[in-house]
């Protein structure tokens, strides 16, 4: 009855206030928005020059770059030092711009298809039309998913745990630490207010906001950006839900170590910054081992490989639930830990 | 209802400063006690350990002869901290119902006298404004409202008047002594003399020791001056030359 009491006072200040609000529902949608097209538009087409005189096959080259004839080596240069090209041919010279290792694959992949394409030209006729049958591409299956799943499909569910995580904890936390610097948190401890109460009642006030959130983000993925997934809406909430939750305990429970609001950002770049690297965004698969085992300690590496089983691979309640309870483990520590800490206030 | 306190040696280290060196108080119903005491004299820490709301390292409080923290006390006290301790995002009556509810009462209940409470500290026209567009006399009234709401048998403010004018001061103890009649019993600390003249017994704290403990016309009688700022000056200044009790 009280955490209830508490939890609507939460939901009255946090609807009250325009920016917050804003903050949680306009903030996730822009991030994902921006991460969208830049994802969507990253280097799909290389720009290469050839020397003129070079014995190249530029009909066969500009089915596989954009391609310009340049009038000596000099000029080559110049452009590839302003930018304006990733490589160029000079005789049997190839070269490559080389600062940029993804653009310099997609070079590399160019001149060696190109080569292959040459040599091929170069064969007598039967033997040619043999080469191009062992060139044909195998018939591949895709497990999961399918061969329209892009870039940011794969990323969706990370990036969606990961922005639940850190807003939550930003702003549970602030409310946290508000109640203890402005003196109103004594001041509940001079009621029969428990402080398991107290935790519970947050929990119910940000629950309300934190399903509102996830719901309008994961609406937005799927509904309007169309993400690629078998779209299990409740168990996605019920995931998000999870790591809120986890976020939540650690941001209230941080708010004890925190003198003010510069200090609990200080925290960022300890609890945040390592979930956001961990949770799957960049692959940990051939990372030192001891990054792997560090990674077990974040609640949202459960939280996002759960969200990917389920939005990328199909999974439902049952293989996603060993995850669910370790978060809840988490959960449930910090809480442990918070109503402990709150003892500074009152022991009992 | 009869509220009794006591408190027996109560000390507390804050950081490293030993800031209550063993403080006994008894005290009792219908009675105004003020605490008086240099700044950083640990007024404000003293009544935090009476309330249970900072653990003691050595000692004992009881209230109504029941060791505190209790849960079921708790809602018998009303507290007004020195910092305003209000939601500056909800209007002063939110703040007063949030703080009734909390307290057991019933909505409706909760409202009635939140909207009295408002009447009685002048703030009915301010009512639905948000806390952080009151002045901060405003915030003071407000926080003494909230320590008054669920009419609590004992209540606690810390520097109550504090930027109050002198109208809204006299009306303030108009009240207090009302509530005094009703069988409250108060405790108030305060810089201003006049004021703690007007306390049924003060004490002195001085270097987390209480140093004076009497009725106001009996501490004047012990300084030829015959004032209580006297004898505050005095002991304020013999404690920061070091010097012991007089
Ligand atoms: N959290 C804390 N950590 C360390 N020392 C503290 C802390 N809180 C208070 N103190 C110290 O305890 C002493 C007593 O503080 P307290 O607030 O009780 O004084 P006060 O008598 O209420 O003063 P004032 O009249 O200015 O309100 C001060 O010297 C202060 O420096
Ligand atoms: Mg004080």
């Amino acid at each position: 009855m009280k955490s209830l009491i508490i939890a609507g006072r939460l939901i009255r200040q946090i609807s009250g206030d325009k920016r917050t609000v804003g903050l949680m529902i306009v903030a996730p949608i822009l991030i994902i928005t921006i991460i969208y097209y830049m994802l969507a538009s990253g280097v799909s087409t290389i720009n290469l020059d050839i020397v003129e005189g070079s014995a190249v096959d530029h009909e066969l080259l500009e089915g596989m770059a954009a391609v310009r004839v340049v009038p000596d080596e000099e000029e080559a240069v110049a452009r590839l030092e302003a930018g304006l090209s990733d490589g160029y041919i000079y005789n049997d010279k190839y070269v490559v711009e080389g600062s940029n290792p993804g653009v310099s694959n997609l070079v590399r992949k160019v001149y060696a298809e190109y080569a292959m394409q040459e040599k091929l030209a170069a064969l007598p006729p039967q033997a040619a039309g043999a080469a191009e049958e062992l060139r044909a591409p195998l018939p591949v299956e895709a497990y999961y998913g399918g061969d329209d799943y892009e870039q940011f499909d794969f990323l969706a569910p990370s990036m969606m745990g990961l922005i639940i995580c850190f807003l939550i904890f930003i702003l549970s936390g602030i409310s946290f630490l508000r109640e203890r610097i402005s003196g109103t948190l004594e001041r509940l401890m001079v009621s029969s207010l428990r402080r398991g109460q107290l935790v519970v009642g947050y929990f119910l006030g940000f629950g309300v906001f934190a399903v509102l959130q996830t719901v309008v983000i994961q609406a937005f993925m799927i509904y309007v950006l169309q993400v690629h997934t078998y779209a299990n809406f409740f168990l996605i909430l019920l995931i998000n839900l999870t790591i809120a939750g986890t976020s939540l305990a650690l941001g209230t429970l941080l708010s004890a170590f925190a003198r003010n609001d510069f200090q609990l950002f200080q925290f960022i770049p300890l609890v945040i910054i390592p979930q956001a690297l961990f949770c799957g965004l960049i692959d940990m698969r051939e990372t030192p081992a001891v990054f792997q085992y560090l990674s077990q300690l974040f609640p949202l590496t459960y939280g996002a490989e759960a969200l990917r089983d389920v939005m990328l691979r199909g999974m439902g309640l049952g293989d996603v639930l060993p995850a669910l309870l370790i978060m809840l483990g988490f959960m449930l520590f910090f809480i442990a830990l918070n109503v402990r800490a709150l003892r500074k206030y009152r022991n009992i | 209802m009869t509220c009794k306190i006591e408190a027996v040696d109560l000390w507390k280290q804050l950081g490293a400063e030993q800031v209550l060196q063993g403080i006994d108080l008894r005290m009792d119903a219908g009675e105004i006690l003020g605490v008086l005491g240099p700044s950083g004299s640990g007024k404000t820490t003293l009544i935090k350990c009476l309330l249970g709301i900072l653990s003691l390292n050595k000692g004992s409080v009881k209230i109504n002869g029941t060791a505190i923290p209790n849960l079921k006390l708790m809602d018998n006290i009303g507290y007004m901290a020195q910092t305003d301790a209000l939601y500056e995002d909800l209007t002063g009556l939110q703040n007063l119902v949030f703080f009734a509810r909390l307290k057991g009462m019933k909505r409706k209940d909760a409202y009635a006298q939140a909207c009295s409470l408002m009447k009685m500290v002048e703030l009915s026209r301010d009512q639905e404004k948000k806390v952080v567009n009151y002045s901060g006399g405003m915030k003071r009234r407000l926080s003494l409202a909230t320590a008054l709401i669920g009419d609590p048998g004992i209540i606690v403010l810390d520097e109550p008047t504090v930027g109050i004018d002198p109208l809204l001061r006299d009306l303030f103890w108009q009240e207090f002594h009302r509530l005094k009649a009703c069988g409250k019993a108060i405790i108030m600390t305060t810089h201003v003399m006049d004021e703690a003249e007007k306390c049924d017994r003060l004490i002195l704290i001085r270097n987390g020791r209480i140093i004076r403990d009497g009725g106001p016309e009996q501490l004047k009688a012990e300084t030829a001056e015959g004032t209580l700022e006297a004898i505050f000056i005095r002991s304020a200044r013999q404690g920061r030359e070091g010097g012991e009790a007089v």
